[in-house]
């Protein structure tokens, strides 16, 4: 989709477009009023298409990639609110956990900010997942992640320096996307969820 | 999550040495200035809906004369009006090109022209508004007609502000071609005041 706001130039472009369809429905509205309304519908709608069926743009962002000091190997698990437990399933030779629960809600929910419940909900899974891990002896703490797994694993690899990302989603579509945007290595967990 | 910030290949800087306040957190997937743009627009937008709709309750429901006689809509002034606006975007736009090529005589030009012929604009509908020949207490129509002209007239007022501020500091040297985000966030706000104007003119003078 066109973003008309990214720059001067997508603005003056929208411009130029708007211009074009205001001379088309100004023709039609000089014929007759409601010819030039018809044209109006017609351009609006025409516009919206121009806007909207832009082909996507290649994403031009490199591929994250992560690293950590010497001898460490810090993991990034990402789970699914409601995870019960991931117990034995992370390695031995792993130094630090980050468990990152994305707070998935409706676009709805997203937009009137009505996220609590389910903010509330993945913050007591990353706390139950990281209390598990410190546990069994593997330093570990929980956070709440962004309404979309990639971009929350995007948020934490931004500040987290992780060697291996570990999904626990039982999401095939986002681990493909997950392996195909990060250049870190990237395994899956499924029993663990079911 | 500061705590464990270290050197990301990338391009990503190392926090260790970080002081002060930690940096905001927030989702990668909107940038703050860019939601900023998007809820001033998204106001704007319901800004001028709230006009259009009374417009269209006045023409279309109510089904008022558009003009209402014995009152006339100086169309080709308006016309005119219009197409000095549409101008001053290519000048904006010259503006903003010239100073991405690091050429200050092009932005200065660009920016002195688009600044005159809004005010051209500014000066042309004042003077209309003395002549059209019906206040805003003759009727519905007078009152959208003065309502959706003068808050789209506001809205060049604001840009006139703006467009004088960067006059100001282009002359002064101060964007470069690195530097300009202020001729480009100006550009865009003049460029949506322009989108406006030709709504507005399309369907308070043309349909």
């Amino acid at each position: 989709m066109r973003n008309p706001l990214r720059s001067e130039a997508e603005a003056f472009r929208f411009l130029i477009v708007v211009l074009v369809g205001a001379v088309i429905v100004g023709v039609a509205g000089y014929i007759n009023t409601w010819v030039g309304v018809a044209a109006a519908v017609l351009v609006i709608a025409g516009i919206a298409a121009w806007l909207t069926g832009a082909p996507r743009e290649p994403d031009s962002a490199q591929r994250l990639v992560s690293a950590t000091p010497g001898k460490a190997h810090r993991v990034l698990l990402v789970a699914a609110a409601g995870t019960p437990t991931i117990a034995g399933r992370i390695g031995g030779q792993t130094t630090d956990v980050l468990v990152v629960v994305p707070a998935l809600v409706s676009t709805v929910k997203s937009l009137t900010g009505n996220v609590d419940d389910e903010r509330a909900q993945a913050q007591q899974t990353a706390d139950s997942l990281a209390g598990e891990l410190s546990a069994a002896g593997v330093p570990a703490r929980g956070l709440v992640g962004a309404d979309d797994t990639i971009l929350a694993i995007e948020d934490a690899l931004r500040e987290y320096g992780a060697d291996e990302i570990v999904l626990a989603t039982g999401d095939d579509e986002v681990l493909a996307k997950v392996r195909d945007r990060f250049a870190v290595p990237v395994s899956a967990l499924y029993n663990s969820i079911r | 999550m500061s705590a464990h910030a270290e050197q990301l290949p990338g391009g990503h800087d190392s926090h260790d040495d970080h002081h002060g306040p930690p940096v905001p957190h927030y989702s990668s997937r909107v940038a703050p200035q860019v939601l900023g743009m998007f809820l001033f627009i998204g106001t704007e937008v319901m800004l001028f809906g709230s006009f259009f709709t009374a417009y269209f309750f006045v023409r279309v429901v109510n089904g008022t004369p558009w003009p209402t006689p014995p009152f006339h809509l100086p169309i080709f002034v308006a016309f005119l009006n219009t197409c000095i606006l549409v101008t001053s975007s290519f000048t904006m736009h010259w503006a903003l090109t010239s100073v991405k090529r690091g050429n200050a005589w092009g932005l200065r030009a660009g920016l002195l022209l688009t600044f005159l012929m809004g005010l051209t604009f500014l000066v042309t509908q004042s003077i209309e508004y003395a002549r059209v020949g019906f206040n805003t207490s003759d009727g519905a129509f007078a009152t959208i007609f003065f309502c959706l002209t003068g808050l789209h007239g506001a809205h060049v007022f604001v840009g006139l502000s703006i467009l004088a501020f960067m006059t100001i500091r282009a002359f002064r040297g101060h964007f470069s071609p690195e530097h300009h985000h202020g001729v480009e966030l100006g550009g865009i706000y003049w460029h949506f005041v322009d989108v406006m104007w030709i709504v507005v003119y399309l369907t308070v003078y043309i349909l």
